[in-house]
Order: C-alpha cells, then structure tokens, then sequence
C-alpha cells in the first residue's frame, strides 16, 4: 500500500485524523496569506500593526505558521485591514488540495476594495437598467430578463473562485443575451403581433435596443 | 458578439484566448542529508519521531515554500540563529503540530537546500538532547563532501 493509500484509508477512517489534514494546511496557507498581501502593499510588520491596531510581534505571530490560533475575529479584522474581504467556505477535500497546490506566495495577490471594478461597478450597472427599463416602459415593452446563473458562460481556464463572478467580457456577453424583448398589451388594450421588436425600435426613433 | 471556437470574429485582428496559466512554479528542490554509510537520519526521524499532524505540517511547510523564489519570505523561518549554531548558516523551519517541532537545514547551490536535523523541543529540553550539535557535525561531514542527498518531494496528491 503507497504512502498516499495509507493516508487516504486514514483520512476516512478517523475524525482526528481529518481535522490534522485540515489544521495543516490553514496553519501554513493563511499565515502565508497574509506575509503575502502584506508583501504585495509593500508594507512592514509595524506599518501593517499599526494600521490594524495590534503589535508588531502579533503581526509576526500571525505570518508564522502555527503560532496562533485563528479565531474568526481576527481574520476579519485583517482582511478589514488588508482591505479584502473573507471567505469561510466548507469545501470537498479535493477542492482544498487544490487550492493548496495552486497558492503560490509570490504569485497570491487580491485585488483591494478601491481598485475592485466588479465590486464597485453594479452601482452604475443598475442604474442604466432601470434608466433602459423606464424608457421600454414608455414604448409599451417590457424587458424579458430571463435569470441566466452568473458563471454559465464561465471561462473554463478560471479557478473555480474566478468563476462565480464573471469577467466583464462575459458580463456583456450576458448582458447582450438578455435582450430578449416580448410584447405586452399595450394600455389600449389590443394586442401587438409577436415579435415587434423591429417595429418597437422604429417606432422609438433614436431608441435602438435591439441588436443590430 | 460573435464567436468561434474561443476566437471573436468581428475583429480583424483576432484575439486568442491565452491559453490555461501553468500552475505555479516549483522553485526550490529540497534534499535530505543521509551518511556515506546508507543511514538516512532525516527519513528516520520523519517516520519514527513526530506525529501525524507534524508530518502533515511538514509536508504542507515544503509545499507552500518550494514555490517562494525569495528565500527570506519562506514562512516559518528563521533565518539567524543564535547560541551554538550562531555563524554557521543555517536555518531553521518551525514546524506547528502538539509541541515545537523544529527542522535545521543548509543551502546549497542554487534554489537547493539540505535539511540536516530535525528535532522538537520543550522549553530549553530538546529532543533529542544533542540536537543542535548533530547538526553542527552533519553540517561539518556536509562541507567535507562526505554526505548523501536524498531529494525530498512533497506529493501533490496529498
């Protein structure tokens, strides 16, 4: 039986076991996390303590694995200082080990709230829809939004974390898709023939929602 | 928009898609140091003299900085080390499991290093006892050229 056999028989046979697979891998990749963003901001220890309130020799604690305990609480405080957020997710094992063979320090990097476009941006976007909405409104049409699941058209060369949000590119791409126009009565009561979207369109003058 | 296969074709220029980035890069290779005469001492204490979670540890430790180019951002290292092993160049790894697992090691070559003793210690009783000077004699074979290296891979399927 091979090293990794053992290991795995082990793993689904005893609970211990599995928390120690589990303990490992936090210990040495959040503390790596960290030591990494820190890095990326060029900042030192006493720099990154005094923005967080701690001490320096907290800070060092925390960058060497196993040192400390991480409560929930403390992470938070950090990505509040680091200005990212956290995820706390109960993922398969497989999805762990992946994550742990594709981390590289040098390579970690995550965006910071102020330079996050995909996070700022949904302001703007819902503010053109309702603009858009308003208009189709006038011309008795209402937009057919169907709920197509963010990450469909995901990019298969993401990480699976990559996928849940879309790139702008796919953004358009979704968005293009969903102008889908149906018809409703219009307040006379008599029904248009389906599909009018063309006629909808000239009849808007310079409205031009359809594609073109 | 218009697609083909992973190519826009409203372009003129077209636009491939780059293909899947490569994993990260493995950087540094790790070896165990082992005596002239076959003992293999690093295997030994990684078999016989830590626990399960310390092993674990220890795996997870060369998997995350086998792929740190800058050796002085190796997490869990400390890279002066004082008392009897002050000037001598060597390193150590702290290793997190029940109680303070420690691994010495030397660099050699480029993006090489040897770990030479591994060791654990309760306040200033370490175990075993002679910890630190094993490690002075081995680092002393290793600069006589009178050593074996046996790499150390941390298996990506774990």
């Amino acid at each position: 039986m091979s090293d990794r056999q053992k290991i795995v028989s082990r793993l689904i046979a005893d609970r211990d076991f599995r928390a120690d697979y589990i303990r490992a891998k936090l210990e040495v990749l959040i503390p790596s996390q960290l030591r990494a963003l820190r890095l990326r901001e060029d900042k030192t220890q006493p720099e990154l303590a005094q923005l967080a309130e701690m001490r320096q020799s907290r800070i060092s604690a925390m960058e060497t694995p196993g040192r400390v305990n991480f409560n929930l609480e403390t992470l938070v405080r950090m990505a509040a200082t680091l200005n990212v957020g956290l995820m706390v997710k109960l993922v398969p094992f497989s999805e762990m080990l992946n994550w742990e063979n594709s981390y590289s320090q040098d390579t970690f990097n995550v965006t910071r709230l102020g330079n996050d476009i995909d996070f700022l941006r949904p302001a703007t976007r819902v503010r053109k829809r309702a603009r858009r909405s308003r208009s189709l409104r006038h011309l008795g049409i209402v937009e057919n939004t169907p709920q197509i699941p963010l990450g469909v058209q995901a990019n298969p060369t993401c990480t699976p974390a990559q996928q849940e949000r879309p790139t702008r590119f796919q953004f358009e791409t979704l968005t293009s898709r969903r102008q889908n126009l149906t018809t409703v009565p219009s307040r006379s009561g008599s029904i248009q023939g389906l599909p009018v979207l063309k006629e909808a369109v000239g009849a808007g003058g310079n409205y031009h929602y359809g594609t073109r | 928009m218009r697609f083909k296969g992973n190519r826009l074709t409203n372009h003129k220029k077209v636009i491939i898609f780059p293909n899947q980035p490569p994993g990260p890069v493995i950087v540094w290779s790790f070896f165990d140091f082992g005596y002239l005469a076959g003992g293999k001492p690093i295997q030994d204490w990684y078999d016989n003299d830590i626990s399960d979670r310390a092993r674990l540890s220890f795996n997870a430790t060369i998997k995350n900085n086998e792929k740190i180019a800058n050796h002085l951002e190796w997490s869990g290292v400390v890279k002066q080390m004082q008392g009897e092993l002050k000037g001598h160049q060597i390193w150590q790894w702290r290793i997190s499991g029940e109680v303070q697992y420690r691994m010495l090691g030397i660099f050699s070559g480029s993006k090489r290093a040897v770990f030479l003793m591994g060791y654990h210690h309760k306040g200033e009783v370490y175990i075993p006892r002679n910890a630190l000077q094993t490690a002075l004699d081995r680092k002393i074979l290793f600069d006589q050229g009178a050593y074996k290296l046996y790499e150390r891979q941390a298996e990506n399927s774990l």
